[in-house]
């Protein structure tokens, strides 16, 4: 091949890399539809030493809230001495554009700080202090557009009501033990929010232009889930787990079906279309597979499995497949419950689905990076990229790779890299 | 008694396996296609025939070599793989230090281990510092998590994690003198557990006999690496998975220098950094500590010779010249719930005798000394508190307001406890008929100890 030819061909290569290269957003909890899974590609398969290429890496405050990432920002909730604050980073260097307090800091001998995701719709950021208070802010400076305390309005404990050590798994029904940890939800021009206050308004909808409420429902405490909307059949449906049942609401609030589950459940349901709903919980509980009827009036179990505990980690579906941690074992499973593959050594971990990777963080800051493969687990690259521990899952937005703990806050490059030309035109 | 070791190592372990040893293989990570039907049914299935079912017959399997095994060549051959009996059998102690890891975060952590089965496991948990001890007969535990137990002292552990506890407290695996001690090994064949392939052994123990451990072997080593049993998580029993990791060779046994254990939610990893063998390590390290007050009044317990002297009529005749009598005998005090209370009784005969029983505790929320005492005289029960300083313990009823009461008069008591010395100790008795303003002696008590073997 000669230089023409070479450089022609590099060309197309580059062109058609950058082509599928798109920016892609990371507005909420899990991602653009709250699946775990970033709408990338052209993502790096592998990882030189020096890769994934750190872009820029800056101090953070305590808080376990997932980043989020919306146009030319970033936006993270935590703890700035006594104050939770919300803030906007550009993504480009990491740069702090606005900083806003938005409650007091929740102390916690497992970890300080907010554990709500913020969302972001229409140019306007909801977050949620661990003190229940609620906040809508302009995205671009974080300037206040409406304010509520869920605590004072709706009478939401922050503390448990109850607790009895010798109690069978879940079945105590706590208030929000940790404060208010369900992160937020935006169904067109509601902001959903779970307040736990039990007394029909412990989900509840507030006008996102205004704070107003437009409904309130469930009487249930304890949840450490969160709201998540799905399409099934055509409706549009809210999924909540509270302390015993999954529970269905049409975006208007009502109600669409129930069913029976943990008492405890953190973890996030996984949407497996086009009717089926994925469920997982620790204290033993395991897995549970549901298929939406017809109607959306009921909800039927498929199949259960008892060796997939998602405690604060959720899974990922993909490919007639479900990946997510059983405690610290990754495991696949098939949708048919069966555990196709399992691999130990990854920690207590949270993971993230792009271009057919996943991308796994343990508990103790070390990244995975492994092709998606119903034949068994596959890594191709591993790197220690925080140095303390972290709970909360990797954010994955516009090619780049956004990881938080207790301390800082790191962006990595995960496109695939241009390839280099050496003075024969060679590519390298 | 081989002399003390120590070695240095970088690994791991967790929730302290007896095991700990050497020869190990790589970590069982590689994934691998399972090779059974996990569906919810038939789990339970499998795990009721695991319960209920007998552990399968012995039969032969194919070692690396192409060697067939019967089921006591497997057993012997791991047996083997640790070290062998007799290394065991030499092992007194065992101190090992090292990082913990749970709830995501990493801390040291220190073990102790005396044979037979007295364990001491202290760590810590967040910013909480957890111990976990056995004493040969009782588990206790020192947890301030309020998640984990509503008590921030030393208390026995809830009837549920008792048996997984003195489990985990034997010093040596359970196939090391497996007879002798009482245990039952069956082996069940070559098993495979979510994709890896083992021979698995199926052990009841002498002190808990329905709870059968699946013990899976690395079938090239023959090296435990990964045992299932009952274990206890938050009030509740559960599975727990326990992965043994990183074997090395220390005093001429194979400990493993990394242990997983996956319980409930929790996920532990305990790496040792350091083994001392044969270190001493004296029994009291391994009881559960009485609280921090009581601690001073430990020595009361045992026989005691009593000299009394007591006073006639203190109060009711003062005009009268009052008359010390003298009398002597046995006293007994028992140390109760492992020191938090001592009971003494005593029979006390002067003009007024008089059976007494008396209980000495230690008020942890008000912080105080107490003693109840109730007499076949008065039979009365009347409650004094009060503060040691200085080595005296005063205690009074005025604050409880629990005198006796003849006639009009109220009459307080005072005890003094002073020289508290190991053989002996004094007590004083008081009374005040002005409600404290003014105190008159009644009875001196001087304590001296029968030797055991008087």
């Amino acid at each position: 091949m000669d230089t023409r030819h070479t450089v022609a061909w590099l060309t197309a290569v580059l062109l058609g890399v950058c082509a599928q290269a798109r920016a892609q957003d990371w507005p909420q909890f899990r991602g653009p539809q709250g699946t775990g899974i970033a709408d990338e590609a052209g993502l790096a398969r592998s990882w030189a030493q020096s890769e994934p290429t750190e872009l820029w890496r800056r101090p953070l405050g305590a808080g376990f809230a997932s980043l989020v990432v919306a146009g030319d920002q970033i936006y993270a909730l935590f703890a700035d001495g006594d104050d939770e604050v919300a803030a906007g980073f550009r993504v480009a260097d990491g740069t702090e554009v606005w900083r806003r307090r938005i409650g007091k800091t929740f102390v916690d001998h497992w970890g300080n700080g907010p554990r709500s995701t913020p969302v972001i719709a229409g140019g306007s950021f909801y977050a949620l202090a661990s003190n229940g208070a609620l906040h809508a802010l302009r995205a671009a400076d974080g300037q206040t557009i409406w304010e509520v305390d869920l605590e004072a309005r709706f009478g939401s404990p922050n503390r448990p009501v109850e607790f009895d050590e010798g109690a069978p798994p879940g079945h105590v029904d706590m208030g929000p033990y940790w404060g208010f940890c369900s992160s937020l939800l935006v169904e067109g021009e509601l902001l959903i929010a779970y307040t736990g206050s039990g007394d029909g308004n412990t989900l509840v909808a507030l006008d996102r232009s205004t704070g107003e409420q437009r409904w309130g429902r469930l009487d249930h405490r304890t949840s450490y889930s969160s709201p998540f909307t799905v399409t099934i059949g055509g409706q549009r449906q809210i999924i909540v787990t509270v302390a015993g049942e999954i529970v269905s609401l049409s975006p208007s609030g009502e109600l669409l079906w129930r069913h029976p589950w943990a008492r405890f459940n953190v973890s996030q349901p996984v949407f497996i279309p086009p009717d089926k709903l994925f469920f997982s919980s620790s204290n033993d509980v395991g897995a549970l597979l549901l298929a939406v009827g017809a109607g959306s009036t009921a909800a039927l179990e498929v199949w259960r499995q008892p060796r997939m505990r998602n405690n604060w980690q959720s899974s990922v579906a993909h490919q007639d497949a479900i990946v997510g941690f059983d405690n610290a074992t990754l495991k696949l499973l098939s949708l048919g419950g069966e555990i196709v593959w399992a691999k130990r050594g990854l920690g207590k971990g949270t993971l993230v689905l792009a271009d057919d990777l996943l991308f796994l963080l343990s508990d103790r800051g070390v990244l995975t990076m492994a092709e998606w493969s119903l034949e068994g687990f596959r890594q191709v690259g591993q790197r220690q990229v925080l140095s303390d521990t972290t709970m909360t899952a990797p954010t994955l937005a516009q090619g780049k790779l956004f990881l938080r703990n207790h301390q800082e806050m790191v962006c990595f490059d995960l496109k695939q890299k241009p390839l280099a030309i050496t003075a024969t035109g060679s590519p390298e | 008694m081989i002399p003390p070791q120590e070695t240095q190592a970088c690994g791991l372990t967790s929730l302290a396996q007896p095991l700990l040893a050497g020869g190990g293989r790589a970590p069982r990570n590689h994934p691998q296609v399972l090779a059974f039907d996990l569906s919810w049914k038939v789990f339970g299935v499998c795990l009721l025939a695991l319960l209920v079912v007998p552990a399968l017959g012995a039969e032969t399997v194919e070692a690396a070599d192409g060697e067939s095994l019967s089921a006591e060549e497997v057993i012997a051959r791991c047996v083997a793989a640790l070290g062998g009996e007799a290394a065991w059998r030499a092992i007194e102690t065992l101190e090992l230090t090292g990082r913990h890891t749970s709830f995501s975060q990493t801390q040291d952590f220190l073990l102790r281990r005396k044979r037979p089965d007295l364990y001491y496991f202290d760590h810590n948990e967040t910013t909480f510092r957890v111990t976990t001890a056995y004493d040969g007969e009782t588990a206790w535990w020192h947890t301030g998590i309020p998640l984990i137990s509503k008590a921030n002292w030393p208390v026995d552990m809830p009837r549920v994690y008792q048996s997984a506890v003195a489990a985990e407290a034997e010093l040596e695996p359970p196939v090391i003198d497996h007879r002798a001690k009482g245990h039952e090994i069956e082996w069940a064949g070559e098993s495979r557990f979510e994709g890896e392939a083992y021979l698995e052994l199926r052990i009841k123990r002498r002190q808990d006999p329905d709870n059968v451990e699946r013990w899976f072997l690395d079938p090239e080593s023959f090296l435990p690496t990964l045992r299932l049993s009952r274990g206890a998580y938050h009030g509740y029993t559960t599975e727990q998975l326990t992965y043994f990791d990183d074997y090395r060779q220390v005093a001429g046994v194979q400990l493993p220098h990394r242990v997983e254990t996956e319980l409930g939610n929790d996920f532990l990893e305990l790496v040792v950094d350091s083994v001392k063998v044969n270190h001493e390590i004296d029994d009291s390290v391994f009881h559960r500590p009485p609280p921090a007050g009581m601690e001073l009044l430990r020595t009361l317990a045992g026989r005691w010779r009593v000299s009394i002297e007591s006073l006639d009529n203190p109060v009711l005749h003062p005009e009268r010249q009052r008359q010390w009598t003298t009398d002597e005998t046995v006293a007994v005090i028992h140390s109760r719930a492992g020191g938090s209370l001592l009971e003494e009784e005593i029979e006390v005969a002067t003009d007024r005798p008089r059976r007494a029983r008396r209980l000495f505790s230690y008020d942890r929320f008000r912080e105080v000394y107490r003693l109840a005492h109730f007499d076949t005289y008065s039979q009365h029960l009347d409650v004094l508190e009060g503060q040691l300083a200085d080595g005296r313990l005063v205690l009074t009823n005025l604050r409880t307001d629990t005198p006796v009461r003849i006639l009009r008069l109220s009459f307080h008591a005072r005890e003094i406890l002073h020289d508290i010395q190991p053989d002996s100790f004094k007590l004083d008795r008081e009374v005040s008929p002005d409600g404290g303003q003014s105190w008159v002696p009644d009875i001196r008590f001087v304590y001296t100890r029968i030797p055991e073997d008087d």
